[in-house]
C-alpha cells in the first residue's frame, strides 16, 4: 500500500517544524521510478501534476509493477510565499546539489535528496514555466537514453541540451538521464498544461512496464508526438530597449523570420521605442508575459525549423 | 506556557500563540507583548529576561507575556506573517474568520482584554537603533506608568501617531492603558539594551506593588516632539556616525559625516545643536535624502 515517509525535518528556531515527505507506490522493486516537484517554489504547475498523479496511483496500486516514489515538494518554505529560493537563507536549492551531510537546511535536504534516489532507474523533475513566461509543454534532457523516454511524455518538444556552467549544481544533473518536464505560466496553474503532463507521465508508466496500458484514463493515440530538438536549434529574442514589452503573437504559433513579435513602449511617454522582429523562422516556444523589460531582457524563444 | 491559539498552515506544523502567565490575580493585570514583528528580536529577549526574575517573585496580580507573537516571521526575520506578507501589528482588532494575521491578532487582542495594563514591545526598524524608550500619552495614569519603568527615555506623544490598526491604539480603543516600548535595533539582539528594557518592566511591576522593588536605577529624559532634535539627510549618500546610542552630547559635538559612497568625499557634517543623549542612530550607512540620521532627547 501507498506509504508514506518523512524524508527530512527542517526544524524550525522557535519551535515549528515542516516535513519534506516522499509517497512510495508498489512495491520496493523494479523498475524504481523518482518524480521530484518543488525545489523551487514558483513552480505550483509540478506540485500540482504531483499530487494528481498520487490520486491516481492511490487508485490503481493493485495493478502496478515496480515502484514509484514521488517526491510534490522538496522546497516547503518556499513553496509557502510562492517564491523561487529558500527564504532566511535566500539560497536557489536548484544550486545547492548534490548537497551536503552536514550543512544548513537546503544543503541537507539536496544531500538527502541525492542519497534518497540512489538507484533508482528513472528520475523525473517536475516544474512549471520560468517565472514570467509562458512555455510549451517541454522536456529537458541531457542524454539520448533520456530524450527517447521522453517521447511517451505527451510533450509538443524534446531539447536536448549541453550542460551550462552553473548546471553542476542542479539537481537534474545529478542523475544522467533524468527528464525536466516543464510548460504553462510561471508560477501559476494552466489547466490543459497539468492534464497533458499528468497523462504523458502515466503513459510512461506503462512504458516502463510499471502500469497496464487498460488502466489508462484516455487513449495513447491522442498523444503529442514531440519534436527533438538540440540546443544550437533555439534562438533567444531579446530586446534592445528598455521599458514595456507588448507581444503581438500567440505562444505555438508559427512565426517568419523578420515578423513582428511585439513591441517595446517608453513607459512615461507611450512612445515605440522598439519593434522586436523573429530572428528566423520557426515556433514560438516560450513568450515573456511580464511586460517590464531592460537592455537585452529575453522575451521569446524560437525553435528554428531547418 | 500555554498556547492560546492555533492555525493550520499549508505545510508547517500549526502557527501557535503562546502565553505565560504568572501571579495568584489579586491585583493588576499587565499584559506584554513582544514579536509581533518577526524581525525585531530584542524585546523577546527582554520578556525573556523578565520571565527569569518573575520566576522567582511571588507576584500580586497577574502578568501576562507573549515573547513572540510572529514566530513563522522570526524563523526567517521577516517583520511580516511570511504566508502573505501581513503586518500583525496593522490588522487589529483582528477577525477571526479573516486572513492569518487578522486571527493572530483577534486572538491576541481577546486574550490581553481583561489586563489593566498593556504594553507592546519592538526593536527600531534594521537601519536605525533605539535607545530604550516608552512612548506615551502626554498626560493621564499612562504616562505615570512610562515613567515609573525609568526607560532612558519618556517620549509624550498625542495619540494621533498610532496607526488605528495597531495593538496600541486599540488597546486603548477599549479604554486599557498602553504603552509603546522601543529599543534597540531590528535584526540584531542589543544585549545591554534588552536589560534596560527588562529592568523597566521590573520597575513598572514593582511600582505597581505586583513584585518586589529591584534595585535598578537609570537616568530618565521626558520629552516631547519638541524637545527631539533630527537631523535627517542632506542628499542620498553614505552616513558614518560618530556616537553611539545613549551617549549624552553637548552642543556643537560632531555626530556624524555623510560622504560619497564612491571615493568618501565629505559632503556634510552633522552637529548636535543642543545638549542632549542620543536616543535614535541611523545603522545602515547607505541613506536616501530626506532620512532619518539622528534623535537627539535634548535636555533643557
Ligand atoms: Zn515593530
Amino acid at each position: 500500500m501507498a506509504e508514506q515517509s518523512v524524508v527530512f525535518e527542517i526544524e524550525m528556531p522557535t519551535g515549528g517544524s515542516v516535513e519534506v515527505v516522499r509517497h512510495r507506490f508498489g512495491s520496493m522493486s523494479r523498475p524504481r521510478v523518482a518524480i521530484v516537484s518543488g525545489i523551487r517554489g514558483d513552480a505550483p504547475e509540478g506540485m500540482r501534476i504531483a499530487l494528481a498523479l498520487m490520486m491516481f496511483l492511490k487508485n490503481h496500486e493493485q495493478h502496478m509493477q515496480g515502484c514509484v516514489d514521488i517526491y510534490p515538494c522538496m522546497n516547503p518554505l518556499a513553496a509557502e510565499q510562492g517564491i523561487r529560493l529558500w527564504p532566511f537563507f535566500d539560497v536557489d536549492l536548484n544550486r545547492l546539489f548534490p548537497g551536503k551531510e552536514n550543512g544548513h537546511p537546503p544543503a541537507r535536504v539536496a544531500h538527502t535528496l541525492v542519497q534518497d534516489l540512489q538507484k533508482c532507474d528513472y528520475v523525473i523533475e517536475l516544474r512549471g514555466a520560468r517565472p514570467f513566461f509562458q512555455e510549451i509543454t517541454q522536456a529537458l534532457v541531457r542524454s539520448e537514453e533520456a530524450a527517447s523516454l521522453a517521447m511517451n511524455l505527451n510533450v509538443q518538444l524534446i531539447w536536448k541540451r549541453h550542460p551550462g556552467p552553473a548546471a553542476s549544481k542542479t539537481f537534474a544533473y545529478q542523475f544522467p538521464n533524468t527528464i525536466v518536464l516543464e510548460g504553462g505560466v510561471g508560477n501559476q496553474l494552466t489547466e490543459d498544461v497539468g492534464e497533458q503532463l499528468k497523462n504523458g507521465l502515466l503513459n510512461f508508466l506503462v512504458q516502463v512496464g510499471i502500469l497496464r496500458e487498460d488502466v489508462l484514463p484516455f487513449s495513447w493515440v491522442g498523444m503529442e508526438r514531440p519534436v527533438l530538438v538540440e540546443g544550437y536549434s533555439v534562438e533567444r529574442i531579446r530586446v534592445s530597449r528598455a521599458g514595456f514589452f507588448i507581444p503581438e503573437v500567440a505562444l505555438g504559433s508559427t512565426i517568419q523570420k523578420e515578423e513582428r513579435i511585439g513591441t517595446v513602449v517608453d513607459i512615461s511617454s507611450g512612445n515605440l521605442r522598439e519593434e522586436v522582429l523573429a530572428s528566423c523562422d520557426g515556433l514560438l516556444m516560450a513568450l515573456r508575459v511580464q511586460p517590464i523589460v531592460s537592455l537585452g531582457t529575453m522575451v521569446a524563444r524560437i525553435l528554428r525549423t531547418q | 506556557m500555554s498556547v492560546i491559539f492555533e492555525m493550520e498552515s499549508p505545510l508547517r506544523t500549526p502557527y501557535q500563540l503562546h502565553q505565560l502567565e504568572f501571579g495568584n490575580g489579586e491585583g493588576p493585570t499587565i499584559a506584554l507583548v513582544a514579536g509581533m514583528h518577526g524581525n525585531e528580536l530584542n524585546g523577546i529577549h527582554s520578556l525573556n529576561m523578565l520571565i527569569s526574575v518573575l520566576r522567582m517573585q511571588k507576584i500580586r496580580g497577574r502578568v501576562l507575556l507573549y515573547p513572540l507573537v510572529n514566530t513563522f516571521g522570526a524563523d526567517e526575520c521577516n517583520k511580516r506573517f511570511p504566508f502573505d506578507q501581513n503586518d500583525i501589528n496593522g490588522a487589529f482588532p483582528g477577525n477571526p474568520n479573516g486572513h492569518p494575521a487578522q486571527r493572530i491578532a483577534a486572538a491576541l487582542y481577546e486574550a490581553t482584554a481583561q489586563a489593566d495594563i498593556c504594553i507592546d514591545i519592538h526593536s527600531g526598524a534594521a537601519h536605525v537603533r533605539e535607545l530604550p524608550q516608552v512612548r506615551a500619552p502626554i498626560s493621564g495614569l499612562a504616562l505615570e506608568y512610562a515613567r515609573a519603568m525609568k526607560l532612558p527615555v519618556v517620549w509624550k506623544r498625542k495619540g494621533e501617531y498610532f496607526s488605528q490598526r495597531g495593538l496600541v491604539a486599540c488597546w486603548r480603543q477599549r479604554e486599557q492603558i498602553a504603552l509603546h516600548v522601543i529599543g534597540g535595533r531590528g535584526v540584531t539582539l542589543d544585549n545591554s539594551l534588552c536589560s534596560m528594557m527588562a529592568s523597566g518592566f521590573s520597575n513598572l511591576l514593582a511600582y505597581l506593588n505586583v513584585t518586589t522593588a529591584m534595585s535598578s536605577v537609570q537616568e530618565t529624559i521626558e520629552v516631547t516632539k519638541q524637545e527631539i532634535e533630527v537631523h535627517r539627510a542632506v542628499c542620498g549618500a553614505f552616513f558614518v556616525p560618530e556616537v553611539r546610542v545613549g551617549e549624552q552630547v553637548q552642543r556643537g559635538r560632531l555626530l556624524g559625516y555623510l560622504q560619497s559612497p564612491i571615493g568618501g568625499e565629505r559632503i556634510d557634517e552633522v552637529r548636535a545643536m543642543n545638549k542632549g543623549i542620543i536616543m535614535t542612530l541611523r545603522a545602515n550607512p547607505l541613506v536616501h535624502a530626506q532620512e532619518l540620521l539622528v534623535r537627539i532627547a535634548c535636555i533643557s
